[in-house]
């Protein structure tokens, strides 16, 4: 029976998922760390020098798979939708490269190297900024300058497209959504490595935490979130730091981890009864229920807050907390405010859409055998 | 007691006499064009009783504006003040709140320009001009970051390595103090509850500069403005809230050029910024209406400025919950009704109703425009922050003399 592979690159991690295709069940599911860089001196490496490009050898042996699913940080104004891999779209791919450096070249690299061993399979390609890329313009512009904004290609994105999609289907199929009650309208938190919160009314996201980066929002186990620009000024003029540093410092160094000064995660200050760590979750609570807010202003109505994402497990305390302090919210049903969680795993979520691709296909192919026939 | 009270733009002097504790004004007045030559002359257009004086004189810094306006007060008027109320833009780490000035307040003055270098160091230079020329006279230090030093730690801090907030002192000190605390004043005193009771948004639309507040029972517990008057909302000329990665482009950008970047955000974006063709948000509504098209800058301009301000207000409305009033304050927040409605439409979830016939014609101050059954009221309220500057300098010397 046909399968299904999921790749998902980050930073320094490869995540793979084999799903049938027939029960949508995983069959088999492993990180590999270090598939950029090397193990000794962490410099950055091709892929074909990797354990991860033995290990994709060896799934290409081990299972008939049908079609492969890429998750993209980044796909620009240019694919704002699933799209499947060709010539046209690598090129395409290739001209980003200027607006997202660190993110573009590992998966034109991965696709590279997925063709190599994969031959004709099928490559889909699924980016997260997707969702957002019809943001309304008063959310998706800064107050810059008119002609830095266009020369830089200045706009903000939303960096978990994924699950706030799959937030918002859900929500959906869960509510009896009728002409009268017309769209769904949630606050959804994806919480992640880097929490983002978006307002969504029916498929159509209406704010975003995150910004031209993920860096810009709510706090993460590393980044910054929001910050004074005239804090990064200050950085430069008294601490003599170039542009570089400081992005090493915003992004690897601070955020929770930078609070708590120590290495953790937006999961362990979530349930944290550790002393030290309370002003820590504090400050992220805090954060959260201003961008809450902020989304109830614009959203004017509520349907329910929408919980997912790779933390999602641990997000009771939070849920308490936001209860409490959102308790003068009522929903459009008249009833308290509710909170659904979702904990489907990314790469599930893309199977899943897959699944229904392939599904799709197999049906288009059964429907020109007929019309042959 | 007759309180002088001076307040520095960067190339303005505004002052006002007033005779306190009756907060009667008896002189007002205002230094313009002080510093470069400009196309029109440097002047002093000075009010005494509702008699209008325009005096043309050359005033190349602060102090010397200070010098020349006392020159008029005392000479053609012959009033010697008998206390000096001095804004200051920013406390820095030196000042946390307003100070009766010593010997040893004087010392650390210097210690906040690195904090404002741009409003700061006329305020310094005319406050040792005043002392030099008023040696005996009571002086009071009213700082516009003082209100915000409530704010707790997680609305104070931001997420970057704490040894790297704590060597650089960096932490949100909030601005527009004097004004937020003098509107949140007003506006219990027209709810008739005690200020220690009261919740509200206060909402500081200055035509060039702008931040809301949260007040919770009398005090500031969140600024949108942050480190520095840069954060937060759009204004007229500076940028408000951006990515990082923004200013971390342009630093690359203008290779490594600080103050140009600096510059660009603060001068040369906003309003100004997106538009070209004015900083001032009245002008930009005007032309939006005029020209067709949701992709004219006009149109798409005032969406932003308005977005984000409703986005803050639907933020700090959450976390001031139960939120008596909202204020609308200075000059876009009293004289635009079209902000107002577009900012409080639609906000039922809060409790927020505006009467647009309420909103639309204002005859007195403080005027509440919410429908008679909003369980949350807005109120338009003239700030006056020279006011609160004598208030506050009465109030300290007052308490310092032990009467």
């Amino acid at each position: 029976m046909p399968k299904i592979l999921v790749l998902i690159p980050t930073h320094n991690m490869l995540v793979y998922a084999v799903y049938s295709t027939e029960n949508k069940k995983e069959i088999e599911k492993n990180v590999i760390k270090n598939f950029r860089y090397d193990q000794k001196d962490q410099t950055q490496i091709n892929l074909n020098q990797t354990n991860a490009y033995y290990k994709l050898n060896l799934l290409s042996l081990l299972y008939d798979i049908d079609m492969i699913g890429i998750r993209g940080l980044y796909g620009g104004t240019n694919f704002k939708s699933p799209v499947q891999v060709n010539n046209t779209v690598l090129k395409k791919l290739e001209s980003m490269i200027p607006e997202s450096p660190l993110n573009v070249p590992v998966i034109l690299e991965l696709i590279r190297q997925v063709q190599k061993i994969f031959k004709d399979t099928s490559i889909i390609l699924f980016f997260e900024t997707a969702f957002f890329v019809n943001l309304p313009v008063q959310e998706q512009l800064y107050a810059l300058n008119a002609e830095i904004t266009q020369n830089m290609k200045i706009r903000r994105y939303g960096y978990h497209g994924l699950f706030h999609e799959n937030a918002c289907r859900i929500t959906a199929s869960n509510r009896n959504i009728t002409e009268q009650t017309g769209d769904s309208k949630i606050l959804s938190i994806c919480l992640d490595p880097i929490p983002e919160l978006a307002t969504i009314c029916g498929h159509q996201p209406l704010t975003v935490t995150s910004g031209i980066t993920p860096l810009d929002g709510l706090p993460g186990n590393t980044t910054c979130g929001e910050l004074d620009s005239g804090i990064i000024i200050t950085l430069e003029e008294k601490m003599g730091w170039g542009p570089e540093e400081i992005n090493n410092i915003l992004t690897h160094q601070s955020g929770l981890t930078g609070l708590a000064c120590r290495k953790i995660t937006v999961a362990e200050v979530l349930n944290t009864c550790e002393p030290g760590l309370i002003p820590v979750r504090e400050y992220l609570f805090y954060r959260i229920l201003l961008t809450c807010g902020a989304g109830l202003a614009v959203l004017h109505e509520l349907d329910a807050i929408v919980i997912s994402g790779r933390y999602a497990r641990s997000a009771e305390p939070l849920v308490q907390w936001l209860k409490t302090k959102l308790s003068f919210v009522k929903l459009r049903n008249g009833k308290n405010i509710i909170f659904d969680y979702i904990f489907t795993p990314l790469e599930l979520i893309i199977a899943q859409k897959m699944i229904t691709m392939y599904n799709e296909k197999q049906d288009n192919l059964k429907s020109k055998i007929i019309t042959i026939n | 007691m007759n309180v002088f009270v001076i307040n520095c733009g960067s190339s303005s002097l505004k002052y006002r006499l007033i005779a306190m504790p009756e907060e009667k004004e008896i002189i007002a007045g205002e230094a313009q064009r002080i510093g470069p030559k400009t196309e029109e002359p440097s002047r002093i257009v000075h009010n005494s009783g509702g008699h209008v004086d325009t005096f043309f004189v050359n005033m190349t810094n602060h102090a010397q504006a200070f010098t020349e306006v006392m020159k008029i007060i005392e000479e053609h008027q012959k009033i010697i003040p008998d206390a000096f109320g001095h804004r200051l833009v920013h406390g820095g780490s030196a000042l946390n709140k307003d100070v009766l000035l010593n010997s040893d307040i004087l010392a650390k003055l210097d210690e906040t320009v690195e904090y404002a270098p741009i409003h700061n160091p006329p305020s310094i230079a005319l406050i040792k001009a005043c002392i030099a020329r008023y040696p005996n006279s009571p002086q009071v230090i009213v700082l516009d970051t003082a209100f915000h030093t409530t704010l707790p730690l997680y609305a104070k801090d931001y997420a970057i390595p704490v040894w790297l907030s704590k060597k650089l002192n960096i932490k949100k000190f909030g601005f527009h103090g004097i004004s937020h605390h003098f509107v949140a004043e007003e506006a219990a005193k027209y709810l008739g509850i005690p200020i220690s009771r009261l919740n509200a948004v206060s909402c500081h639309l200055g035509s060039g500069g702008a931040s809301l507040c949260a007040v919770v029972k009398g005090q500031s517990i969140d600024n949108t403005m942050g480190f520095t008057p840069l954060q937060g909302l759009v204004m007229s000329t500076r940028c408000g809230d951006v990515d990082p990665a923004v200013t971390l482009n342009l630093i690359a950008c203008f290779e490594g050029d600080y103050k140009a970047v600096q510059s660009t955000l603060n001068k040369n974006s906003g309003i100004l910024g997106m538009t070209g063709t004015s900083a001032d948000i009245r002008d930009i509504l005007a032309k939006s209406v005029l020209t067709e098209g949701y992709s004219s800058p006009y149109f798409i301009t005032s969406h932003i400025y308005t977005w984000r301000l409703k986005k803050y207000l639907g933020a700090y409305l959450t976390i001031a919950h139960p939120v008596h009033a909202i204020i609308f304050t200075d000059t876009i927040g009293e004289t635009v009704p079209y902000i107002r409605k577009e900012v409080c439409s639609e906000m039922d979830i809060f409790g927020v109703h505006v009467d647009d016939k309420k909103n639309s014609y204002i005859e007195n101050y403080p005027s509440d425009i919410s429908e008679s059954w909003s369980p949350v009221r807005i109120l338009v309220v003239k700030t006056n922050e020279e006011l609160a500057i004598a208030r506050n300098t009465y109030k300290l010397i007052k308490n310092n003399s032990g009467d």
